[in-house]
């Protein structure tokens, strides 16, 4: 075990400065400037394409900036080449020599940084039971799990105590059973070791289970940052609403406003009644608001809320203690409810005529872009 | 602050151009070693068929001008296209057999293939010398038999010259082929089966169309190297049979006239390069030899 | 075309044409070895009796062992300077983010289009200014040209099957460029390096024109020597040099092909 003293003194601070790359005229990231404070869990999520692994590439070394600083405790290391910069690694594919064993692959980067002979073997070892993998020492990769290599790569980058460990996609290719068992593993050896975690991904749960802090990319830029709780219940944008979690978007034309709340037109001409935003711009024309799954109320239930209409289920899919529920509104407009198989007595099927509805409090409004 | 971004921008230029260079300096070493011994002496021979030593265009006028030459070339061009004729002819049923057959028949009939093409040509030139030559192996128990009286002339004519050549290009067009071939999703002519094509109708309408590009690939291949093939039509061609390398070889072992058989090479080139261009539009030769093709 | 059903008359008369085809192809490199070890002095089958005297000759014979030797140290040479230049040429190729990568390797593989005669006579030019015609150093030079194109291509192939986040990892983790070329590139890209070896070793031991231009009375190749043979007479001596030549083929593909099933296995478990 690597001991707790070391913990405070093993992350480091990170800060990217306004970092930007262009392919030509394509912008890959444009502006993206981030402070991760030492010791802390960072998750990069975003699509496939939204700038998350190219500034993940920028801070390793292999990409190289059109502009902008990467500094690590203050200093930039943005001149440095990829092996001088002391960064740690897991790849998606986890990227393990094959032609070395478990000990020479955990082994590597401390030769490379010429420590001696004893030191290594007692690191690797250490290493190694770190992640668990003691008695594979002599194995080569292609004779373990994918969840053992897995460990094996993360015993790579940590072996020489780097400051900064760099996570790109690493649970990506495990199934889904051994996903969950690494996630805690992370959590746990991130408890340990201490240091500064940056974490890629485009999976929203592992970023809400995973991380401090979560920024989230869309088209190259920071869409938002904040915690996993302030981007669930507080996502300031209609990106980041429809990325994390599940919710229904209802936006359209504003109506009027009066005091704190206001009235929307939905396309099909029912009206929407919701609550204004602290710290937004009082909304002239068109809003947005979320609602949860869980927000909608059936049949009974929604009688007399702030927002209540008639609609019919069209469909509905069983997802173990609940099932959801997609119900018709007016003829272009739809929403998701999630809520038990039976309610108040009323069957709901297919074709059922009921009564939905929600309080105007529950409903989020979030930027339209 | 843009002062900033502009110096940075620079210095990041910079960086990615190291960048780049650090990969070009593998090539380096090869490069220099085949600009110092092929592509400089090829230009330094090429060059005098036009400096010879003033500027002189006496040797092309000769070459184009003496019907000898030509005929010699037309005869060149007759026996590249015979020669890919018959390999095609023979490689296609071949490469298909080895596209559609699994595991050991198909390594097997590869390794058929890979045997010839990594045995010494001299071997096969003197195998086929034993076999066809009025002493050869035919003749002798042809006569055995008493099935003849006089040996048969089976060597040394346009015949025998096709044969040699056909045997020695035959995997340069079995391989290309098959490389096509062996990425044809199989389901494509069952589909078309399906859709009521009769078997011989697929494969002319779906199976033989998607295998042309391997098909103008071998046939490029083996007519690029049949051009300027010298050993075959040197050990197993008549008198009557001389080819272009061979006048070539003539003007600078016999005639000792280079500037000449700069000429005659330099026509030679010029027709080789003009059909490896659309060649290489075709198919890349690496595709051909695959890398693992060989081994 | 389905090869899995039946078999019909067309489908049997295919495979008859296609072992015949097989049987044309591979009939001349095997011929030649009954004809070396049989007694008599024609080239005759069936052969006559058994006998190892074509092979005393050979031995006995001036100049035969010399040229074989010299042979070996060409093709050996050869191999070595080949696999550096040509595998350090790959490595440019498939990780180079050059424009026009692909003309280059276009450019590359010339040696084998352009007929290797005037390749050969451009090169006696160059040599004979040099002072190199008739040594070593001159078949080397003359061999590589020829074996180049070759060896970057299965270099190519053994690179191109090498993930380059490997390559990455190592760097993450402290390795300079070269470290992990030397560390990692190096033994991952082995068995292509040594196959390309192999070839190349192939190549100049069957080359013929470059020898034929460059050579001297005294220092002569196999393969020249094997030439002059077929050209004066077609005797079993010839005959017992070509099975020597055969077996060297059928080695040196064994060897590959054992190297290239070793790193089939290796990736099918790492896949």
């Amino acid at each position: 075990m690597i001991e707790p003293q070391n913990k405070a003194q093993a992350g480091a601070e990170v800060e990217l400065r306004s970092l930007s790359r262009f392919y030509g005229s394509f912008t890959a990231v444009h502006d993206v400037n981030l402070q991760v404070a030492p010791g802390e869990f960072v998750t990069f999520l975003g699509p496939s394409g939204s700038g998350k692994s190219t500034t993940l590439m920028m801070i390793a070394g292999f990409t190289i900036p059109s502009q902008g600083d990467v500094r690590v405790d203050g200093r930039s290391i943005i001149a440095q080449p990829v092996h001088k910069r002391n960064i740690g690694m897991v790849f998606q594919n986890y990227a393990l020599f094959p032609h070395l064993d478990v000990a020479r692959n955990v082994a590597f980067p401390l030769e490379m940084r010429n420590i001696p002979q004893a030191e290594v073997r007692e690191r690797v070892a250490r290493a190694l039971r770190l992640v668990r993998l003691e008695e594979f020492e002599n194995r080569r990769p292609r004779q373990l799990s994918g969840g053992q290599q897995q460990r094996v790569a993360l015993a790579r980058a940590l072996v020489y105590e780097p400051p900064i460990l760099l996570l790109d996609e690493p649970l990506g290719a495990l199934d889904a059973k051994l996903r969950e068992e690494m996630k805690f593993e992370l959590k746990q050896l991130h408890h340990k070791i201490g240091a500064t975690i940056l974490f890629v991904t485009h999976d929203q749960e592992e970023a809400l289970t995973l991380s401090d802090r979560i920024v989230v990319f869309n088209k190259g830029g920071i869409s938002q940052i904040g915690s996993p709780d302030e981007l669930y219940n507080a996502p300031s944008n209609r990106f980041v609403a429809d990325f994390i979690g599940e919710t229904n978007l209802l936006s359209g034309a504003v109506d009027s406003v009066n005091g704190d709340n206001c009235t929307i037109r939905l396309p099909g001409g029912a009206r929407l009644y919701g609550p204004l935003r602290k710290g937004f711009d009082t909304p002239r024309k068109s809003a947005c608001f979320t609602l949860r799954l869980e927000s909608v109320r059936l049949g009974d239930a929604a009688i007399g809320l702030d927002n209540q209409f008639e609609g019919v289920i069209e469909e509905f899919l069983f997802i173990g203690n609940a099932r959801k529920y997609l119900i018709r509104l007016a003829p272009d407009l739809t929403i998701t409810a999630r809520a038990p198989t039976q309610q108040q007595g009323i069957v709901l099927k297919p074709g059922t005529r009921l009564q939905v509805g929600w309080p105007a409090s529950e409903m989020l409004m979030v930027e339209s872009a | 602050m843009a002062r900033d971004t502009a110096l940075n921008a620079r210095h990041f230029r910079r960086l990615e151009r190291r960048e780049q260079y650090i990969q070009f300096n593998f090539l380096i070493p090869c490069l220099a070693f085949l600009f110092l011994f092929f592509f400089l002496p090829i230009g330094i021979f090429l060059s005098q068929s036009l400096f010879d030593p003033g500027f002189t265009t006496e040797h092309y006028v000769k070459a184009f001008s003496r019907p000898l030459y030509m005929a010699i070339l037309w005869k060149t061009l007759k026996l590249s296209f015979y020669t890919t004729l018959v390999c095609l002819l023979l490689a296609y049923p071949v490469a298909f057999v080895m596209a559609h057959a699994k595991g050991k028949v198909k390594l097997a009939i590869l390794v058929l293939v890979l045997i010839p093409f990594w045995t010494n040509i001299l071997v096969r030139m003197f195998a086929w010398l034993a076999i066809l030559g009025s002493n050869g192996v035919i003749n002798t128990n042809l006569m055995t038999l008493g099935l003849i009286d006089e040996p048969l002339h089976l060597l040394y004519n346009f015949f025998s010259v096709i044969l040699g050549m056909t045997h020695y290009m035959l995997p340069f067009m079995i391989l290309p082929i098959y490389s096509v071939m062996a990425a044809i999703p199989s389901n494509l002519t069952d589909a078309a089966a399906n859709l009521g094509a009769s078997p011989w109708r697929a494969f002319l309408r779906v199976y033989l169309p998607l295998s042309l590009p391997g098909i103008g690939a071998g046939c490029l291949l083996v007519f690029i190297l049949s051009l300027g093939f010298f050993i075959t039509p040197a050990l197993m061609g008549g008198p009557r049979d001389t080819m272009f390398a061979q006048i070539i070889e003539i003007q600078i072992n016999q005639m000792l006239d280079w500037g000449f058989a700069a000429a005659l090479s330099t026509i030679l080139l010029v027709i080789t390069i003009v059909l490896y261009l659309v060649y290489d539009r075709l198919l890349s030769v690496e595709k051909i030899y695959g890398g693992d093709g060989k081994s | 075309m389905n090869m899995d059903g039946p078999l019909t008359v067309w489908k049997a008369l295919l495979y008859l044409f296609v072992a015949l085809v097989l049987f044309f192809l591979i009939v001349p490199n095997f011929v030649v070895v009954p004809m070396s070890f049989n007694d008599s002095a024609l080239l005759r089958l069936p052969p006559d009796g058994f006998s190892l005297r074509w092979y005393h000759r050979y031995l006995e014979l001036p100049g035969w062992v010399e040229a074989t030797l010299t042979s070996f140290l060409v093709a050996t040479l050869t191999a070595i300077v080949v696999m550096l230049i040509g595998s350090l040429a790959a490595y440019g190729l498939v990780r180079g983010r050059i424009v026009g990568a692909g003309s280059l390797n276009s450019l590359l593989m010339l040696p084998i289009i352009i007929p290797t005669l005037v390749t050969a006579i451009a090169l006696y030019n160059v040599m004979s200014y040099m002072r190199l015609n008739g040594t070593i150093l001159g078949f080397v030079i003359g061999h590589s040209v020829v074996a180049m194109p070759f060896a970057v291509t299965i270099m190519t192939a053994s690179l191109r099957a090498i993930d380059p986040v490997v390559e990455n990892a190592a760097r993450s983790l402290g390795a300079s460029r070269i470290a992990t070329l030397r560390r990692v590139t190096l033994p991952m890209a082995l068995p292509g390096l040594l196959s390309s070896g192999l070839f190349a070793f192939l190549i100049s031991f069957d080359e013929l024109l470059i020898a034929l231009f460059i050579s001297s009375p005294t220092v002569s190749t196999l393969p020249k020597k094997l030439w002059e043979g077929i050209r004066f007479e077609i005797e079993p001596t010839l005959a017992a040099v070509s099975t020597l030549l055969v077996m060297l083929s059928l080695l040196v593909l064994s060897v590959a092909g054992i190297i290239h099933l070793i790193r089939e296995k290796r990736q099918k478990r790492n896949g």
